[in-house]
């Protein structure tokens, strides 16, 4: 309104990819992130991890059946969606996905073959051929972004790094879930506390890994031109930096890396009792309501440590554990959330 | 010949243009290889198979400009508008405005047969009506009103109606009230020309002008020949002409100007005299013209223009006089330069005067009736065909039946609207609404619409008229080349359901009116009459008539050279000269009013504003809400306010205010702008409609639009209506109606 | 001569900011409500009184080197021999990443086709010796189209006698819109940037 210029008339444009792509591609890092845990035993043969392989294959197989279902949903045309084969375009990133989302799924199915078989040696093979697949799927989601040079927010060599590692850090987090799930399921009725502490160590250096990216990627976003400065801006204090500062960076990251190096397990406790809420009222707070129907459950989920009486000294770790990774995978999918949405916000033209 | 490079070139390519369902295999070029030059319209391919599609030239009615179109048809529908490159005026193009023809024509709000009311007024019951049955009852009520008092038959015609049958129509019933809107409207700026210059409207010869002055004109936006105006004052500042803008608004053209000078509405007649003292002071006028082609002389001149100061207008106007003097002597230095006026101040108390002393600035500089000046409109006059019932009087005495009727103090045995809305678009709608619900004050109400609008949602009797696009009429409008022509316009489609046009309804109705229905109706269909119109035009009989125009949309003699009434021939007026004298003696007798100064502008004390309406550019008149192609460009207004008596008041960007004025208070938004004086605050016509139809109350809905349910703006809303805060009132003799001065009370809410 | 190249010049000295471009536009290619071929952006800068208004027509830039051909999955956007950018309505998923690609913001999903669409330079009518329907209805002739390639098309003598900026040239799209006189500010105001070219 002074000698800034002042917007009298311009159209508004609807955000072409929508949630759905966001929840698209959370899935994706989940599924990769399971399979790559899975392999630790069977294709690197590293053996205390060796109750994860099953479990990590089979998540891996059902969240990637499950993933390109909201990929088709999504299309204007879902019934052309046979047109991506026939008609493919070797630079588009979009076919990429085309491919290795039909060769990743093949491949888990007959690496569970072998794995339920018993056949180690061909477990090991198809485990370690899946593990560039993985990577692939998880990455080419990296590189969609990254390649459609419109928005700043996505334009960055960093985004298929940023996606595999957040995929990491979420696909952690759901296996220490499952695990605690399984665990009590079991005869044993109760999951292997070692297992958990293990698992804990590995998100904590994860998650590590994904705040250096995230700050490296803001920080070059806020030194570069004023197109990415304002992608910056949008996330930092525009309309999306509840979902960014909040929800990814406050209750997805510190909290859980709080809660999984707590030094005193009164501590531990105390902030797991806490947890829950706090996203819960997150959630509220940033209006992110569709999210609701998905964090509930996993919430609720949360509680079950706690409410189990009698859980013994050298378990301690387990309540912290959960409710990190309850907020830990909340906090990727606001990632997933953020880029996708976010990245699309600020008006090109 | 006509003379403007632009137009020669054009000629050339009009060798490649095909006209009416001429040609279909002569396309210039086959599918991937280049056209070294394209064709520029004239015609248009199915964007499905290819196929050339049949054009039916005609003219566009969505504002007095009436540019040339070419209506596109497949299988009996319009697909598709575009200018018609046989039209001097326009030169084949056309604005927004004119594509949206489309929409009104297949505006799924439409009423498409006769309706009578059948619970109270405005109650929106209604009955199905044949067309005779319809005849018939307004058949009685006309003999009742004749038998009682035929002159309280009031005839509303609203701006696309031709004023030639409805004047026939309303002098054979025996009334003398016809409310011309654009008449009406325009009565000021017809009244100044017709006395001045001898011709009731003006060309402004921008395509030769260098320096140009524009007082309360929009023609970026606007302006009563918006498109032929703007082609040719754009390419005049392309080669250098300097554009000067006086407006309290920043206007798309104020916008664009190179010099933009706020005003306090109301008063530009002292600026414009002050200027004309300055010339004359400094010894800059053209002495040799004033005394060949005026009644005026240079002594004279300088004793009636002494009181009005450079100061003087400053104190009134704002605008520095140090401001007035340099543009003054610019405008006088620079050869050929010319001043125009516009809508603006069409509706202030001293219009006439005012745009006299706008002329006067062009006289002054010898620029009227010469090349680059202000001159009078060359136009075929088009006369009604003999038997002719007794003229109708001046505008004035039906104004005033108007306002008793609004004060109830009269009464009208039969109120007939025709594509008129007043209950909308009149100053203080709200009583017009009153007046018209009031059985005692209005017999009966009639309207022929395309629409339920405010106005005939009330009415006793509907008749469903059609749209221009499937309606006749004929027009000489003010020629842009300065080489007179006559435009067409004919049905391009038949009209929908069971519409007729307003000429077929008059003509028709007309029979009805006993014995003067047969003396003054002999015509059987419109064509019919229109031929007897064209009777009158030698030149046009003898290339073709009637059937000339149908294939071509548009005549003018090719042997005619361009108008120029100061390079030979003399003035319209009776002494062949413009004639200043009436304006000179009363500008001279210092009435603030008649100078162009209303007595209210200038003083703030009160922390009252003037309220200013404004014409937005995609919309036309009040209707064009109903249009989504032009709706979703702008569906809602906003008060424009300045900064600083924003600030004053604690009002925030966007926030709702209430606009009190002495008829009306409402509830509307504010956009704070830079671009508005900050004494004044204005308001876009055209929102907040009750009526019309549900694109213009911001509805989403299913119809046989397809994209209708695609609607966008149901919650930005409507905005509001700007008449219901306007007062208004006869100005005079000549004058039209008055609304200027609109004082107004801005207060924050909540 | 070289090859045929389509390009556009827009001047926007002569811009009225009438609209007629984009309403010609919704009309010649049946475009919905609110999805946009082309539409006209409208800024007002300065202080009182010294304020004025610009305008910027916008559109597809038919770039030389289009990202969204190189991204689209399934070839449904190509290039035409004459540099025109095209959406083929019966091979199109609808996947939207084009749209999410193009740095102009320019293409839509159609509500009701449910396919991306565009401004195509209205091919149908240029095939045929027509101007496009949004330049044959520009009032002040702000709007020229034709040949980039030949020297004496309308378009290539504006290029060669006036300074002609391109949107965000850093993309490296090369688009084939160029326009004479935009306004800078305006052109930042709507996140674009601008690059001269005398
Ligand atoms: N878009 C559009 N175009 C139209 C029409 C339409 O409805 N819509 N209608 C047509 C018709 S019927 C007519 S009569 C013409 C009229 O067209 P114009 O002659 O251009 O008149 P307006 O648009 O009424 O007003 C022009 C400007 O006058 C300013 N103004 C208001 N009061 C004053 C004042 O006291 N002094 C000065 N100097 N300026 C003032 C307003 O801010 C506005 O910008 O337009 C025709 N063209
Ligand atoms: N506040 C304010 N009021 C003004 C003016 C102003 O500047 N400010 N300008 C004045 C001027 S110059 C003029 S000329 C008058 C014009 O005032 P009017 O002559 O009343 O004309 P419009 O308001 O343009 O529309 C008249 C009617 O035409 C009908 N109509 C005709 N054909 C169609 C159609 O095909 N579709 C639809 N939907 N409706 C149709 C509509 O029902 C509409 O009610 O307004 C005047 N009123
Ligand atoms: S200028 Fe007036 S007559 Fe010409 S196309 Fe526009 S609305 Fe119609
Ligand atoms: S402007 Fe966008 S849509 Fe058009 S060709 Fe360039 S990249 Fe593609
Ligand atoms: S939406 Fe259609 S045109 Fe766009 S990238 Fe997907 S398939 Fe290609
Ligand atoms: S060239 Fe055709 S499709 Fe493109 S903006 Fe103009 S009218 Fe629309
Ligand atoms: S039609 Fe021409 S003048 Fe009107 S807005 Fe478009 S480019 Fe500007
Ligand atoms: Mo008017």
């Amino acid at each position: 309104m002074n000698d800034e210029m002042t917007i009298v008339y311009n159209v508004a444009h609807e955000a072409p990819l929508g949630p759905l792509i966001a929840v698209y591609f959370y899935m994706t890092g989940l599924s990769a992130g399971s399979f790559i845990l899975s392999t630790l035993a069977y294709g690197f043969g590293i053996k205390r991890f060796k109750p994860l392989g099953k479990i990590g294959v089979v998540l891996a197989t059902v969240l990637l059946v499950l993933a390109p279902i909201n990929l088709i949903a999504d299309l204007g045309q879902p019934w052309r969606f046979w047109h991506l084969f026939p008609y493919l375009n070797p630079t588009s990133p979009i076919t990429y996905g085309s491919f290795l989302l039909t060769l990743y799924p093949v491949n888990c199915l007959i690496y569970a073959f072998f794995m339920f078989k018993g056949d180690d040696r061909m477990t090991k093979l198809f485990g370690l051929i899946g593990i560039p697949l993985a990577v692939s799927v998880h990455g080419y989601t990296g590189f969609i972004m990254a390649l459609a040079k419109a928005r700043a927010l996505w334009n960055t060599a960093l985004m298929p790094v940023l996606f595999l590692v957040s995929a990491m850090v979420s696909g952690i987090a759901l296996m220490i879930l499952v695990v605690t799930v399984v665990g009590f399921l079991s005869k044993q009725r109760r999951p292997d506390p070692t297992l958990i502490r293990d698992l804990g160590r590995i998100l904590v250096g994860a998650i590590l890994l994904d705040l250096f990216l995230v700050f490296s990627d803001v920080l070059v976003l806020l030194t570069s031109d004023s197109e990415a400065a304002e992608a910056a801006t949008t996330i930092l204090r525009g309309a999306f930096s509840q979902y960014f500062l909040g929800v990814e960076i406050l209750s997805g990251s510190l909290v859980p890396l709080l809660l999984l190096t707590a030094p005193t397990a009164l501590l531990a406790r105390f902030a797991t009792a806490f947890a829950p809420p706090i996203l819960g009222a997150t959630l509220v707070y940033v209006g992110a309501v569709p999210m609701l129907p998905l964090g509930l459950p996993v919430m609720a989920a949360s509680f079950i440590p706690l409410l189990v009486q009698g859980i013994p000294q050298r378990h301690r770790p387990l309540p912290a554990a959960v409710a990190a990774s309850v907020l830990v995978m909340a906090g990727i999918l606001a990632m997933r959330y953020v880029v996708v949405i976010g990245g699309q916000y600020a008006p090109l033209s | 010949m006509l003379r403007s490079a632009r137009l020669t070139r054009r000629q050339l390519l009009k060798l490649g243009v095909v006209a009416a369902g001429m040609a279909t295999a002569d396309l210039l070029v086959a599918k991937g290889v280049m056209a070294e030059e394209f064709v520029r319209g004239g015609r248009s391919v199915s964007r499905t198979t290819g196929a050339l599609r049949r054009a039916v030239p005609s003219n566009c009615a969505h504002c007095a400009a009436r540019c040339g179109i070419l209506g596109f048809v497949e299988e009996d529908r319009l697909v598709k508008i575009e200018g018609n490159p046989r039209d001097p005026n326009s030169q084949g193009r056309l604005c927004a405005r004119g594509h949206a023809g489309i929409n009104r024509l297949y505006d799924p709000d439409r009423v498409l047969f006769p309706m009578a009311r059948a619970g109270r007024r405005g109650e929106g019951k209604w009955v199905r009506l044949s067309w005779e049955q319809a005849y018939d009852t307004l058949q009685e009520w006309l003999r009742e009103l004749q038998t009682r008092d035929p002159e309280s038959l009031i005839f509303h015609a609203g701006t696309e109606v031709s004023s030639l049958l409805a004047s026939r129509f309303v002098a054979a019933a025996g009334s003398k009230s016809l409310i011309d809107e654009v008449r009406l409207r325009e009565a000021s700026r017809e009244t100044a020309n017709r006395l001045t210059l001898g011709t009731r409207s003006e060309v402004v010869d921008l395509a030769h002008t260098r320096h140009i002055l524009n007082f309360g004109s929009n023609p970026y936006e606007t302006h009563a020949m918006y498109l032929p105006f703007v082609q040719r004052l754009v390419d005049a500042r392309m080669s250098g002409a300097k554009l000067i803008t006086f407006d309290p608004r920043l206007s798309l053209t104020a916008g664009r100007s190179d010099e933009w000078y706020p005003i306090m509405p109301g008063t530009d007649g002292l600026v414009a005299l002050a200027m004309a003292n300055v010339v004359v002071q400094q010894n800059l006028h053209n002495r040799q013209f004033l005394s060949r082609w005026t009644d005026l002389s240079t002594e004279q001149l300088a004793k009636q223009l002494a009181p009005y100061t450079p100061e003087a207008a400053e104190r009134a106007s704002g605008i520095r006089a140090d401001d007035l003097r340099r543009v003054a002597t610019e405008f006088a230095h620079t050869r050929p330069a010319v001043a125009f006026a516009g809508g603006g101040l069409g509706q202030q108390k001293g219009a006439v005067d005012t745009q006299r002393a706008v002329i006067l600035l062009n006289a002054l500089v010898g620029s009227v009736g010469v090349s680059g000046g202000y001159c009078p409109a060359p136009t075929y006059e088009l006369s009604e065909p003999d038997p002719m019932p007794p003229p109708l009087p001046d505008s004035a005495e039906a104004i005033q039946r108007v306002e008793a009727l609004l004060q109830g103090k009269g009464s009208s045995g039969l109120y007939l609207t025709c594509l008129a809305n007043p209950a909308y678009s009149w100053p203080n709608s709200q009583a017009f609404r009153d007046a018209l619900l009031d059985e005692k004050r209005v017999a009966y109400l009639v309207a022929i619409d395309t629409n339920l609008t405010e106005t005939s949602a009330l009415a006793d009797l509907v008749l469903p008229a059609s749209t221009y696009l499937e309606s006749w009429g004929l027009e000489s409008p003010p020629a842009h080349e300065l080489v007179p022509y006559v435009a067409l316009r004919q049905p391009i489609v038949r009209p929908r359901g069971e519409s007729l046009s307003v000429d077929d309804i008059l003509l028709t109705l007309g029979t009805r009116l006993g014995e003067n229905g047969s003396r003054y109706f002999p015509f059987p269909t419109v064509q019919s009459y229109l031929n007897a119109v064209l009777a009158k035009l030698p030149g046009l009989s003898a290339a073709g008539g009637l059937s000339l125009l149908r294939e071509q949309g548009v005549w003018y003699d090719p042997a005619a050279s361009p108008r120029y009434y100061a390079q030979g021939e003399s003035f319209s007026t009776p002494s062949g000269k413009l004639e200043f004298g009436a304006i000179a003696a009363e500008t001279a007798a210092g009435d603030g009013q008649t100078a162009g100064v209303s007595t209210s502008s200038g003083s703030s004390s009160s922390g009252e504003l003037t309220l200013i309406g404004y014409r937005p550019n995609v919309h036309f008149g009040d209707y064009s809400a109903n249009c989504w192609w032009l709706s979703e460009i702008d569906h809602d207004n906003a008060l424009l306010i300045n900064p600083v008596t924003a600030q004053q008041r604690g009002i925030k960007q966007g926030q709702q205010v209430k606009v009190i004025s002495s008829v009306s208070t409402i509830q509307v938004k504010v956009r704070i702008t830079q671009g508005i004086h900050p004494q004044v605050v204005a308001l876009a016509n055209g929102f907040g409609h009750e009526g019309v139809g549900r694109i213009a109350r911001a509805e989403a809905f299913q119809s046989e639009d397809p994209m209708t349910p695609y609607i966008w703006w149901t919650k930005q809303g409507r905005g509001v209506n700007v008449s219901a805060l306007l007062s208004g009132q006869d100005g005079g003799p000549g004058r039209g109606l008055v609304m200027a001065d609109t004082r107004v009370r801005v207060e924050a809410m909540g | 001569m070289s090859k045929l190249r389509y390009a556009m010049v827009i001047d926007v000295r002569r811009c009225i900011g009438c609209h007629a471009c984009s309403v010609a536009c919704k009309s010649e290619n049946s475009v919905p409500p609110g999805v946009w071929r082309s539409w006209v952006k409208q800024g007002e800068k300065g202080r009182y009184p010294n304020a004025s208004v610009s305008f910027l027509p916008t559109l597809c830039n038919n770039c030389e080197n289009p990202i969204c051909i190189r991204n689209c999955p399934t070839q449904a956007t190509y290039q035409r021999e004459d540099g025109i950018v095209m959406v083929d309505p019966h091979r199109c998923i609808g996947c939207k990443y084009c749209i999410a690609s193009c740095p102009y913001d320019v293409r839509y999903l159609h509500p009701i086709k449910k396919i991306v669409q565009k401004c195509s330079w209205c091919y149908h009518r240029v095939d045929v010796g027509l101007e496009p329907a949004c330049v044959n209805s520009c009032p002040t002739r702000a709007m020229t189209f034709g040949n980039l390639n030949d020297p004496n098309s309308e378009v290539a003598k504006l290029l060669a006698r006036n300074a002609v900026a391109v949107l965000k040239p850093e993309k490296n799209t090369q688009p084939h819109l160029f326009y004479i006189g935009a306004d800078e500010a305006l052109i930042r105001a709507t996140g674009a940037s601008e690059e001269v070219r005398a």
